[in-house]
């Protein structure tokens, strides 16, 4: 950004300004007055949230999260939520099920639609180009509903003969059940091995390809690495109980964090809060400082300065006044590592195991989780109405990157002889994905907080079943903040991953 | 001397290929494409096949969405003062008729575009009632229709010289008189429907309403020199009157009228007048400025729980007219050099103060429609949230958008931390949060209708949304046109008003429409939260009727089309006008 400040006159400091006409004065007392406004409105209304909640018997307390809650859950990891946190918990899992498996469908179908928007095909270009404007001019939550009433009217009843491929794949009313291949308890020992050889097989594939980019040689590193990663990859499945041996640094961490006084853990983020404002002030300082010495500071940088340093006491004040956050820290952090140790307690047996639906009585399936998976009508309507709803806006957003890659590479690589399909993969994708990649990731971002319409067709994602929560416990005002702070959390990680991948891919320039 | 044969008014060579040529080198040009052809066509003839089966299927309930169509235009609005309706939705065809004239004049289409428009829609026609299951009169009455126009396409494709330009607007009224004139005719071919005069005739005449005033747009185009301007505010001014005062039917308490609003009127207009005067009076710059501190001391104070009691009068009436003065009084000087211009200031706000205290009176005061709920739902809800979600938080955008690229830090981390805290959140907990949370902010007396609680909730997050596309705007200004306004000697308030927003605005134009058609998407979310927009009419109170049991399909697929056809002729629209004003051309 443009600084657009007028550049102060050497004499400005000896000719006598009067006050309410000093730029400086005037911005910063016009700042000064917003602020104390604004917080005085937000002081007011929670005041007012308080005495409200008192007058109809709430208080903001968080201990529905470690009470007993009486509902059940249609589908997730706790179907009998024991606690406000299980429940909530089976919803943010039930929900990043969704988002994950719909961003790569999504995906997949949307570049699909884009190249055929650009296909020489007249059929083919009207057909992707209809199915565009059909679908992103018809809001989600109409699709949503459609597809559930879809499901409902028009699929057939279950039976135990019905089914596309009956013992495997059921398509009924009750949705759509398969075979699948659940993780068992040494799912996560083998998982650590799988992470380990990836990485193993990984440094194998770059020592071998630097080899071959210095010698001239052929060293097939895509296949050694392969291979080195799927021989690890068997060899742990039947031996990875040996990672077992981490659940002795869990346990240790559990005891840590059950015997630490509060009052340390509260020292702890104090002296954290602390750490990281003076991390940002030297950070910032070292960006300003040129071979000349430090630069001149502007208005900004001090107020960023200051600010940094006032938070970083605010935190501090916080952590220590407060001893609620410390003493939760602590509770939560042996509890996540208790729940980890689990997973590496010497387990032993086929960390996968598969398993095909199973009908306990014509019309209902068993449990989904033991007996095959299952899209319930739910889960089913919202996935496919965001994967169709995001391919759409992909779909455009592909065509878009493909068409601003310069006319001169397409030229340039029919003249060197590719194919057609070979110039789309080649040349021109790999360059249109820089152009792509940004609002792709968008794209992510509104999938991910679209899953939230769930809540429309009873699907128990993290809204739902926070709806449910609130409406036995009256926990409105918590609930939302918790939705705020999780879908928060959400949208950060994808950004940041999608950043991650962006810097990477564009052009460095200098 | 170059000498050239070539007549350099001549038009360019026709580039318009024979329909078989086309079709060769679209379809056909290879055996790969040829192949593709043959199994896109197959699956597509396959796909409507089963679209149509399905919509034509003899068990379905279309007549659930024919029978209750005013139940999705209006909901519970009471018959008996279904004028209201009307009048309003007359109001919008005057106004649309009129800025068309204005805006558009008469504008041309390509006769080579509606004769392949009249093929396409043959084509169609003739797949459909060959695809469909539906009798064999309707089938036959399908094919005749379908041929007829691709004849009269194929004939005027002869007839008709190349580069030969129609009326758009005649094309377009031909449509819409054929598709009224359908309203007749199809409760004749199809027999269980009936449609009630009292839809129709209405309609006719709103058609013809809008037909005049397009005529009527166009004799004064050349008279009336602002027609743009004030057609501009009069589609400001509709959209609180149309809610406000015609559809809300407010019951007028005429004591209340006389004995507080109309001297608090007076009282504001007058003395405001004279405040503005001196204020702006360039010989006094400090005693004004003085003065606006005062002002702007006082409001403030007025609206802090220090006033919390005024022993005779509802407190809004004072302060919300008092904040208006004053931001007024704040700008006033910068608008106003000579004599002339101070006039213009005090004309100016006594129209505002009047419009405010109209529209203060009717929408605080009850309505005399009898009705238990919300009295509006419907596609009338719909448009509601909409267009004063989008008039909300318009301007709302701008602010946040001026408060992230502004040089003062305090504004900027406020304005970032909102814009980024609610684009990270789905609009649905923002619902939540005006459903739940709003009313635990207010004090237990005030008690606010679920639809205002719902439209501050669209506005605040649509408030984010417009932002981002008004920031992009503004960081597209050049720093020169900053330097030169400041050159001139226009203060900030001026340069951002008259040199950066209009170009920084027109810039993203088309981006606020993108997010303006997202925001009307959007508020289907209100179903959620309970209110009956179309989306609920669909899902919950047609197939809840007795005799319309498991009719949520039809219904879902009418309201899609409805939306569709908002939304794509709201973006098309968007595309002409970005053709138009050639954004990134220039």
């Amino acid at each position: 950004m443009t600084s657009r400040k007028t550049t102060k006159s050497p004499s400005a400091g000896k000719q006598s300004v009067p006050l309410w006409r000093n730029a400086t004065f005037l911005k910063w007392a016009l700042q000064i007055v917003f602020l104390v406004v604004l917080i005085g409105f937000a002081w007011i209304a929670i005041r007012q949230v308080g005495d409200n909640l008192r007058r109809i018997g709430l208080d903001f307390s968080w201990d529905f999260l470690d009470e007993p809650v009486g509902f059940q859950i249609s589908e997730g990891i706790f179907i009998n939520p024991q606690t406000g946190w299980q429940a909530l918990f089976t919803g943010m899992v039930n929900m990043l099920r969704i988002t994950v498996s719909g961003i790569v469908a999504a995906t997949i179908l949307g570049v699909l639609v884009g190249i055929a928007r650009l296909s020489r095909n007249a059929l083919v270009k009207g057909v992707a180009t209809s199915y565009v404007e059909t679908i992103r001019n018809i809001p989600l939550l109409v699709q949503i509903i459609f597809w559930l009433a879809f499901v409902q009217l028009t699929f057939p009843k279950l039976d135990l003969e019905s089914g596309p491929i009956p013992g495997w794949l059921y398509v009924s009313r009750k949705g759509v059940s398969f075979a699948w291949l659940f993780p068992q308890d040494s799912f996560w020992q083998w998982m650590v091995a799988l992470i380990i050889g990836g990485v193993v097989s990984y440094y194998l594939y770059r020592r071998l390809f630097h080899k071959r980019e210095e010698t001239g040689q052929e060293t097939h590193a895509g296949a050694w690495a392969l291979g080195l990663f799927l021989i690890l990859a068997v060899a742990a499945w039947f031996i990875n109980p040996i990672f077992g041996v981490l659940s002795y640094v869990f346990s240790a961490l559990t005891s840590l964090f059950e015997s630490l006084p509060t009052f340390s853990m509260q020292l702890i983020l104090a002296a954290l809060a602390l750490f990281a404002a003076w991390l940002f002030v030297k950070r910032f300082l070292d960006s300003r400082r040129t071979p000349a010495g430090l630069a001149k500071l502007t208005d900004d940088d001090y107020f960023r300065l200051v600010s940094a340093g006032v938070l970083g006491v605010i935190g501090a004040g916080i952590a220590l006044f407060v001893p609620g956050i410390g003493e939760a820290i602590l509770t939560w952090g042996g509890r996540f590592f208790e729940f980890v140790h689990g997973k590496f307690d010497f387990n032993t047996g086929a960390p996968l195991q598969g398993a095909r639906p199973a009908l306990v009585q014509a019309g209902l399936f068993a449990n989904y989780e033991e007996t095959g998976l299952t899209m319930s009508p739910g889960f089913f309507s919202v996935w496919l109405g965001v994967v169709l709803y995001t391919s759409a806006f992909i779909a455009e957003i592909v065509r878009g990157g493909i068409l601003a890659v310069s006319k001169g590479q397409t030229e340039a690589g029919l003249a060197m002889g590719l194919r057609r399909s070979q110039l789309l993969r080649l040349i021109i994708l790999p360059q249109a994905f820089r152009i792509i990649l940004p609002p792709l990731g968008n794209q992510y971002l509104n999938l991910a907080k679209n899953t939230s319409l769930g809540v429309a067709v009873a699907f128990p994602e993290v809204v739902a079943v926070g709806q449910t929560v609130f409406n036995q416990r009256g926990v409105s005002v918590q609930i939302i903040l918790f939705w705020m702070a999780f879908y928060l959390m959400v949208s950060l990680t994808i950004s940041a991953i999608v950043n991650y991948f962006n810097r990477r891919i564009q052009l460095v320039e200098r | 001397m170059v000498t050239t044969d070539l007549d350099p008014k001549a038009a360019p060579p026709s580039t318009t290929l024979h329909p078989m040529r086309w079709v060769k080198d679209n379809l056909f040009s290879s055996a790969w494409n040829t192949a593709l052809t043959v199994a896109v066509a197959a699956g597509v003839v396959g796909a409507l096949f089963g679209i149509l089966s399905f919509a034509f299927a003899p068990e379905r309930q279309w007549n659930s969405v024919v029978s209750n169509i005013r139940l999705y235009a209006t909901f519970a609005y009471p018959e008996s003062d279904y004028w209201r309706v009307w009048a309003s939705l007359g109001i919008v065809v005057v106004l649309t008729g009129l800025s068309i004239a204005a805006w558009a004049g008469r504008p041309l289409v390509a006769a080579s575009k509606v004769i392949r428009g009249a093929a396409i829609a043959g084509a169609i026609v003739l797949l459909i009632s060959v695809l469909s299951p539906v009798s064999a009169g309707v089938r036959v009455i399908g094919l005749v229709t379908g041929l007829v126009l691709l004849l009269l396409a194929f004939v005027s494709w002869k007839a008709v010289p190349v580069g030969k330009e129609l009326p758009l607007l005649g094309v377009v009224a031909v449509l819409a008189v054929l598709a009224l004139a359908s309203l007749w005719i199809l409760p004749i071919l199809i027999d269980p429907m009936e449609i009630a005069p009292t839809t129709t005739i209405p309609l006719a005449f709103e058609l013809a309403l809008g037909i005049a005033a397009y005529l009527v747009g166009m004799w004064l185009r050349p008279q009336v020199r602002r027609l743009q301007s004030i057609l501009v505010g009069l589609w400001l001014l509709s959209v609180p009157l149309i809610y406000m005062v015609i559809l809300r039917a407010p019951a007028w308490d005429w004591d209340a009228i006389v004995g507080e609003d109309l001297p608090i009127w007076l009282v504001f207009t007058i003395g405001g007048s004279f405040l503005l005067w001196f204020v702006t009076d360039p010989k006094r710059t400090t005693a004004g400025g003085v003065t606006t501190a005062i002002l702007v001391l006082g409001t403030i104070v007025a609206w802090t729980p220090l006033v919390a009691t005024w022993p005779w009068l509802p407190l809004y009436k004072v302060r919300i007219p008092l904040l208006v003065l004053a931001l007024w009084v704040i700008a006033a000087p910068s608008f106003s050099g000579s004599t002339e211009s101070r006039r213009g200031t005090i004309v100016g706000w006594v129209g505002v103060a009047t419009v405010m205290a109209f529209f203060l009176v009717a929408g605080t005061s009850g309505s005399a429609l009898v009705i238990q709920t919300n009295f509006i739902g419907g596609l009338l809800l719909t448009l509601l949230l909409s267009i004063v979600g989008l008039l909300i938080a318009f301007p709302l955008g701008i602010l946040l958008a001026l408060g992230r690229t502004s040089t003062m830090p305090i504004f900027r981390v406020v304005s970032t931390v909102y814009i980024e805290v609610v684009r990270g959140v789905p609009l649905i907990t923002i619902l939540f949060f005006g459903a739940l949370f709003l009313p635990l902010f207010l004090p237990s007396e005030i008690r606010i209708d679920s639809v205002i609680r719902a439209l501050i909730a669209i506005s605040l997050f649509g408030a984010a949304y417009l932002a981002e596309n008004v920031r992009g705007g503004l960081q597209s200004i050049s720093t020169g046109q900053y330097e030169s306004a400041k050159a001139v000697g226009l203060n900030t308030v001026q340069m951002t008003l008259l040199i950066i927003l209009p170009q920084a605005l027109r810039a993203v134009i088309p981006a606020l429409v993108g997010q303006a058609i997202a925001i009307f998407k959007d508020t289907s979310l209100v179903f959620i939260i309970g209110l009956t927009e179309i989306l609920a009419v669909a899902q919950k109170v047609v197939p809840g009727q007795p005799s319309f049991v498991g009719s949520q399909r039809e219904n879902l697929l009418f309201v899609a089309f409805v939306y569709w056809m908002f939304t794509f002729t709201f973006s098309r629209a968007s595309q002409r006008l970005e053709r138009k004003l050639g954004v990134g051309e220039r």
